[in-house]
């Protein structure tokens, strides 16, 4: 009787170890299909580049936002740029173009905005390798390229 | 199902199948594999929080020590438990590894530091080192044995990245060859074919990568042919190995026993192999350390196979991916140093053992019984792994 | 540059790619091609550990006399041998050091039960941990007639074939010298090392000049070419073939002849014009309907009977071949299916020694059996059984007259480089209605057909017609 068992576990390993190979596949391929459409959107200017694991969340999120002029980050469907996360508000923050400069600042959200750690009270000037942090995700916002 | 929870439940099978048949009840075996488990989901967990860089690497290196591990144990399960400790002393030596060369930010300017310590370890080698099956690669050390081709082999790649940074280092690119062509001599006269044939590979490609200049790529290529045809007239057993490998079936009980062994024990696996525990891996010779790939095509098929060929093919993509997205060129040199002697290394091995290419003595990474194999790999990828944190810093961007 | 630099790493991805793809298609041809040839190797102890756990079918002839058994002796399973050498070249052996042979070699599968119903039946096995039962064969062979076929051979070198015409079946086959297979161990260097190959089976792989016996296959050619061929000829005991001279046995000179009297006498003198006159084409076409230079399928492995090309024939030879020298060399099984597909009515069965394959259980899981060939019409068919039973009435053939039943033959007698005479029978019995078709061969025996090999084939005809139908 035991033996049957045992016969048959050998054989579910092998078809585990497949399973988790096509996952690793396919989260792979998710990758890719995803650089390459930052890729063909990204056509220079600054970004917001996502740190946070996408595997954990529950909500879509991209892996690159173009900052080139003014833009909202929020819940709400007018925003520029839109991420469902419940831990961030209709409207959330603002990112604002001045000439060359960037800035951001907190519209009122209810769980803030955070720059490099510390929560924003007054608006901020963007620097390359800045860290913002809205609800859950974490961004670096990348200004210098090449 | 995320990865990581995959990887859990096959060690959880993997260890219950070892408690209730294989080793019946014995308790330890619960103990180990739960703290091996453990250890995987804690550190997996670490790497992603602490945006480490890369987070397959870590998960897919566990997965194949892992069926290392219980293939071992299957075989013997003294050689079982002592795995699962190169085991844990390999992750300590991945975060090392990884903390360590984050630490410095001038590992490419200690060329002559790299030459030196090969040099140093190949002479202490034949000056205090114990000859084991032939080959005089092994250390002495209070009691364990140790290989210094396997260290010798990252600072090899650490090397040819530093001469790629600051070629101005060396007074021309003869210096550099000769020097290249010393480490490879010296593993031919320790009669470490393998290791060489590896050295040269990685070697080789990278100068391919690096070089415009053709007519030199090809003056090369003619070295490593006039070595391998002298070592074939004049040292015997580079002879033994070639006939071996041309037709071992002549003679079955001699030159030609390991491969025939192994060959029989993969056609015996069949495509789903015998089972776990069913099949006689026993009568085939070095199955802990070279040949333990016969041992998985016997017990889990060739689909066990292709499936730990496919899991390094992963591991190695990963590795290139590294590669092609770092800017920095020596990080970039030893990123595709260590991806290249892996993705060889495992070639080498597994075309050996299944007569594609003739056999030499050399590990299947992380999946071979030895504690210098599975350290030197866990210390290449840990530094891998710090490697990839620079593209995830958003430093770095493709262009391809 | 960096991206010249990328684009290299790229060719690299390229060739690592490579590299794993080779493996993976190297190990899956591996396993398709080549995994089944290897496992059976000697060497291989698993299939030792197979074999001690494995109960080998038992072999039974076809009235179900035990021909080969296996005991269990503390656990190991011994495999007996009760007649010794008399099935030595029809069933072989199996051991573990010298390998396997004979029947035990070709059925090796089936006698282990490896590969029908494999995974169920054998995850059953394996999970209770009993013996695997093997398969029984059931052999067209019977053993009355083998018995007396061997005591017939016993001192001389050459073979005995005994075949069914109408369905192929193998009744007897013998081979001597033999060896018995009980204990190898003891006998092997000597055996190895005989000169006169007790180890090598002549019924399937020895090979003889046909002799006289070939006329028989000529005889068909000028059959169907009368139009082409004169048959008539005045023999004087010899004719001479582009200066070379071919004599007639003893330098017999036959008078007037015609084709029936030529192979009642044996007349070289007559046989070789007509071949010569029927030219090259035509008798490398007869052979080949005879599958003379082809390859006959059985489930034994026949030797291929061997007829030189075409291109290389000229006169002498060809005038050679039409009495059966030359270059020509056949089996005794092959010269057993010319008897036997004449008697047949001019079709010759695929030769075969398994009647039935059971299981343990006794259930049958397979017949034996072979195609049928159609070789020549059964018009001639029919004139050359008419002209062989002359052979055996009035002819050479006269000690293979058996009474009250009518019998049909050609002797033969092969000169050799080395040694004496090959003296040779082929024949079947009762003419009207054949249950037996036989081939007796006698290595360098030094008499004629008709003296030495035609009262053997008589004997052996006569137990087998005693036996009744089958």
């Amino acid at each position: 009787m035991f033996r049957i068992f045992s016969l048959a576990l050998s054989y579910v390993f092998i078809f585990l170890i497949y399973y988790f190979i096509f996952n690793i596949i396919r989260l792979i391929y998710l990758d890719i299909k995803n650089m390459k459409e930052k890729e063909e959107s990204n056509t220079g200017g600054p970004f917001l580049k996502l740190l946070t694991t996408k595997e954990k969340l529950d909500f879509s999120v991209e892996s690159l936002y173009s900052v080139k002029q003014d833009a909202v980050i929020g819940r709400g469907a007018e925003s520029d740029i839109k991420i469902e996360d419940i831990f961030i508000s209709t409207k959330h923050a603002q990112i604002t173009r001045d000439e060359d400069e960037f800035f951001i600042e907190d519209l009122e959200s209810v769980n803030g905005t955070y720059l490099n750690g510390n929560r924003l009270e007054d608006v901020a000037r963007l620097k390359n390798g800045d860290k913002v942090g809205i609800g859950l995700l974490e961004f670096v916002f990348v200004k210098e390229t090449g | 199902m995320r990865p990581i929870n995959i990887v859990v439940i096959i060690n959880t099978l993997f260890f219950l199948l070892l408690y209730l048949f294989i080793d019946p009840l014995n308790t330890y075996i619960i103990g180990a594999g739960a703290i091996l488990t453990a250890l995987i989901v804690i550190c997996s967990f670490i790497i992603n929080r602490a945006n480490m860089g890369d987070s397959y690497i870590f998960l897919i290196i566990s997965l194949l020590s892992s069926i290392g591990i219980v293939v071992i144990y299957r075989l013997d399960s003294a050689s079982g438990v002592r795995q699962i400790m190169w085991y844990a002393l390999g992750v300590v030596l991945y975060f090392l590894g990884y903390i360590i060369f984050r630490s410095f930010r001038n590992w490419d300017e200690y060329i002559y530091l790299y030459i030196g310590t090969s040099i140093l370890l190949f002479v202490s080698t034949f000056a205090v080192g114990t000859t084991i099956k032939g080959a005089t690669n092994w250390i002495q050390i209070g009691g364990f044995t140790f290989q210094p081709a396997e260290v010798i082999k990252i600072i090899f790649v650490f090397f040819i990245a530093a001469y790629i940074a600051y070629p101005e280092k060396l007074k021309n690119v003869y210096v550099f060859l000769g020097l290249v062509y010393v480490h490879i001599l010296f593993l031919f006269l320790q009669r470490d074919l393998g290791m060489a044939m590896l050295l040269f590979g990685v070697f080789i490609s990278i100068f391919y990568v690096s070089n415009k200049n053709y007519k030199l790529l090809l003056y090369n290529l003619l070295p490593a042919f006039g070595i391998i045809v002298i070592g074939y007239f004049t040292m015997n057993h580079v002879q033994v190995r070639y006939e071996a490998w041309i037709n071992p079936w002549r003679d079955i009980s001699g030159r030609g026993y390991q491969i025939t062994q192994s060959l029989f024990a993969i056609a015996e696996g069949g495509f789903f192999g015998t089972g776990l525990g069913f099949g006689r891996p026993d009568y085939i010779p070095e199955v802990h350390t070279d040949f333990i790939f016969s041992a998985i095509c016997e017990e889990m098929g060739v689909f066990g196979g292709i499936a730990v060929i496919l899991l390094y093919f992963i591991l190695i993509y990963r590795g290139f991916k590294i590669t092609l997205q770092i800017k920095d060129m020596f990080k970039k040199t030893v990123a595709l140093g260590i991806t290249l002697t892996y993705s060889y290394q495992t070639f080498i091995i597994i075309g050996g053992v299944t007569k594609l290419i003739p056999l030499t003595g050399i590990t299947l990474p992380f999946i071979s019984y030895g504690g210098s194999s599975l350290v030197s790999a866990f210390i290449a990828f840990g530094i891998l792994q710090g490697i990839s944190k620079d593209v995830l810093e958003g430093a770095e961007l493709i262009e391809v | 540059m960096k991206s010249d630099f990328n684009k290299r790493i790229i060719h690299l991805i390229i060739f690592s790619s490579c590299l794993f793809l080779g493996m993976i298609v190297y190990l899956t041809y591996f396993q398709l091609f080549i995994g089944d040839k290897i496992v059976d190797n000697p060497y291989n102890k698993r299939q030792w550990a197979r074999e001690d756990n494995t109960l080998r079918g038992f072999i039974y002839d076809r009235n179900g006399v035990e021909l080969a058994t296996t005991d269990v002796v503390e656990d190991t399973p011994v495999r007996i041998y009760p007649f010794e050498k008399m099935y030595s070249h029809v069933i072989g052996y199996s051991s573990k050091q010298y390998g396997k042979y004979g029947i035990e070699n070709y059925y090796n599968d089936t006698l282990m039960a490896m590969n029908d119903g494999t995974t169920v039946a054998r995850i059953k096995e394996q999970i209770t941990g009993e013996m695997i039962r093997g398969n029984h064969l059931v052999l067209t062979i019977d053993h009355e007639i083998q018995k007396n076929a061997e005591r017939l051979l016993r001192g001389k070198r050459g073979s005995i074939v005994a075949i069914d015409p109408s369905t192929g079946e193998v009744l007897a086959m013998v081979s001597k010298p033999d060896f018995s297979p009980n204990n190898l161990t003891e006998q092997w260097d000597r055996l190895i090392n005989d000169d006169k190959s007790p180890l090598l089976n002549r019924s399937l792989s020895g090979l003889y000049p046909p002799g006289s016996t070939y006329k028989v296959v000529v005889a068909a050619s000028v059959l169907e070419n009368l139009n082409s061929v004169d048959t008539q000829h005045n023999c004087t005991g010899s004719i001479v073939v582009d200066g070379y001279e071919i004599s007639d046995y003893g330098k017999i000179a036959h008078g007037a002849v015609d084709l029936k009297k030529s192979l009642t006498e044996s007349c070289n003198s007559n046989f070789v014009r007509m071949g010569v006159e029927l030219g090259v084409g035509k008798i490398v076409d007869i052979s080949n309907k005879f599958f003379i230079g082809k390859s006959i399928e059985s489930d034994m492995p026949l030797r291929q009977s061997r007829i030189p090309k075409e291109s290389e024939i000229e006169s002498t030879e060809l005038g050679a071949m039409s009495i059966g020298q030359g270059k020509l060399l056949m089996t005794p099984m092959h010269m057993a299916l010319v008897a036997s597909t004449v008697a047949n009515n001019g079709v010759m069965l695929e030769p075969h020694i398994v009647r039935e394959i059971q299981n343990f259980n006794g259930r049958i899981l397979q017949r034996g059996g072979g195609q049928s060939h159609r070789v020549i019409s059964s018009n001639i068919a029919q004139e050359l059984k008419d002209m062989m039973v002359a052979v055996v009435n009035e002819g050479t053939g006269r000690n293979a007259r058996i009474q009250g039943i009518k019998v049909g033959g050609k002797t033969g007698t092969a000169q050799t480089d080395s040694g004496g005479d090959h003296s040779m029978f082929i024949g079947f019995a009762p003419a009207d209605n054949p249950r037996i078709a036989i081939a007796v061969v006698l290595e360098n025996e030094g008499r004629s057909g008709g003296q030495a090999a035609a009262p053997i084939a008589r004997e052996v005809m006569q137990v087998a017609l005693k036996r009744g139908g089958n």
